[in-house]
């Protein structure tokens, strides 16, 4: 869809100007109320909201020695030191992912043009061979304990990009438009998982309880309501031969939703105290996710059963994943 | 800024709305408010909840303007905050999906059956990937902005709004209104 056609349609459909005085009640509510904004710490204020606005200092303070340490990690690998103890193992993974991720990105800014089909054999092929080459360096050395989980996710989806540009490649050799547009879908959304994710990988630092629950909580609400995950791992039955838009709406929904929870815990990992409880739901929500990307091979291929099957699997992962969030 | 800054410097107007000066709040939120409308609109669809979910939004601005940082850009940030007030709303309005409206063309010369079948497809998309769609096409605002707005990398915000697009085609083809 050519990017000025959907500006002007847009445009067109929903251009719309406020109703006259609608700033000007705005202004007056906001005169009028006696709403004040939260303010930073008032001492005089007692009990659960002090133990509060503690707890929020001690974030901060928490936060700043985050920062101090990652500009001293940065600073340290580009100087060509590296930090000593554990921290070691760390900061070399999410430097090589982080450069590797970089890499991918840059050899596919331009993914093939699926109104026009052009360019499309030089594209797949350019970020075949970055993408490849990605999985190669993580095959070369074992992830950090932290990064367990996320990293076997990570080169699931670094392999369905993969499997989506060989099969675009193969749909483009073939002038199959539908075929080419099913696989880009495909590599697209493997790309969209570490375009989530991997920013949290190289970014991430062991936080606090209270930070990590915090976090825990806000991300799993909206996996917990979202619609698109409910209707997919629910009991009615969707059938993707009538509907293949339908159900690739339901996974771009759900695979958001699981990959943003993946990307918080991956941001904010668990305090010690918290680990056992974080693995399990690190590895139910790595559940759902490979199910996600089993159906979405299966909706490329036509697969209903396969696609039924990971239905499934989905549902049960997230009935768990909900356990796992209820007892942090 | 709007004229009033001709007067009171963002920073003034800003200390004055820490201290409770709602009148302050409100000229900090005019240069904003034209884009805020719009993405409650692109988002809901409807005039009057658009208009709301702008006032609540402010309200809640103004509660946590403490956690603006100073020098940063006030759009981005309340952008976010009416996007957050939209989802909220969306979630307690289930019938949403049967609700079927005229557009509002206002005298323009529009194809109304058109206009229906992408705000319809717009529905259809998740809100973060119809919140990528009116930021971008709507607002007309660059990657960088969006990401900023919504959080994430550049590179996460051309992927969403792809993505948004490229779901956004088949729906409105299969509704007889190819483009």
């Amino acid at each position: 869809m050519d990017e000025h056609v959907l500006f002007e349609r847009l445009h067109d459909a929903l251009d719309i100007e406020p109703r006259p005085g609608a700033y000007e009640r705005l202004r007056i509510a906001l005169t009028k109320s006696p709403a004040r904004p939260h303010r930073w710490p008032v001492l005089r204020m007692g009990g659960f909201k002090m133990d509060l606005r503690l707890a929020a200092g001690v974030t901060l303070l928490v936060l700043v020695g985050a920062i101090v340490a990652a500009y001293l990690a940065a600073h340290n690998a580009t100087s060509g030191r590296v930090p000593a103890g554990s921290g070691q193992a760390i900061a070399a993974y999410q430097a090589r992912v982080g450069a590797d991720d970089t890499q991918a990105i840059n050899t596919w800014s331009a993914p093939c043009d699926t109104t026009t089909h052009t360019g499309c054999q030089g594209d797949a092929t350019r970020a075949i061979v970055a993408l490849q080459q990605w999985l190669d360096d993580l095959d070369r050395s074992e992830p950090p304990a932290r990064f367990l989980i996320v990293d076997a996710q990570l080169r699931l989806h670094i392999a369905g990009s993969i499997s989506g540009l060989n099969s675009l490649l193969a749909a483009s050799q073939a002038n199959d438009a539908s075929g080419i547009d099913r696989a880009y879908l495909l590599a697209v959304a493997g790309r969209a998982w570490t375009d989530a994710v991997v920013p949290s990988i190289v970014s991430s630092k062991q936080v606090t309880v209270a930070e990590y629950t915090n976090s825990v909580r806000a991300q799993s609400s909206s996996l917990t309501t979202c619609a698109d995950c409910q209707v997919l791992a629910g009991q009615s039955q969707i059938d993707c031969s009538q509907n293949q838009d339908f159900c690739q709406t339901l996974l771009d929904g759900t695979d958001l939703q699981v990959a943003s929870l993946q990307a918080a815990l991956a941001a904010f990992a668990a305090p010690d105290s918290l680990s056992a409880k974080d693995t399990r739901l690190q590895q139910d929500l790595a559940r759902a996710d490979s199910a996600l990307i089993s159906m979405r091979a299966s909706l490329l291929t036509g697969n209903q059963a396969g696609f039924d099957a990971g239905r499934i699997t989905l549902r049960a992962a997230l009935a768990a994943v909900s356990l796992d969030v209820a007892a942090i | 800024m709007g004229q009033v800054l001709f007067v009171h410097s963002e920073a003034d107007l800003i200390q004055a709305a820490r201290a409770g000066d709602g009148s302050a709040f409100a000229e900090l939120l005019r240069p904003q408010y034209q884009a805020a409308f719009r993405v409650a609109y692109g988002m809901l669809h409807d005039v009057d909840e658009a208009e709301d979910a702008v006032q609540e939004a402010a309200f809640k601005a103004w509660r946590s303007l403490g956690n603006v940082r100073e020098g940063s850009s006030l759009r981005p940030w309340f952008l976010a905050i009416v996007a957050n007030q939209c989802r909220t709303v969306s979630k307690s309005r289930w019938w949403s999906v049967l609700k079927v409206e005229p557009p509002e063309t206002q005298g323009r010369s529009v194809d109304i059956a058109a206009a229906m079948d992408l705000r319809r497809a717009l529905r259809r998309l998740g809100h973060d990937e119809r919140l990528v769609v009116v930021l971008r096409y709507y607002l007309d605002m660059p990657f960088e902005e969006i990401a900023t707005t919504l959080g994430i990398s550049t590179k996460a915000a051309r992927t969403r709004v792809e993505r948004a697009v490229r779901r956004l085609r088949p729906i409105i083809q299969n509704q007889g209104a190819a483009v």
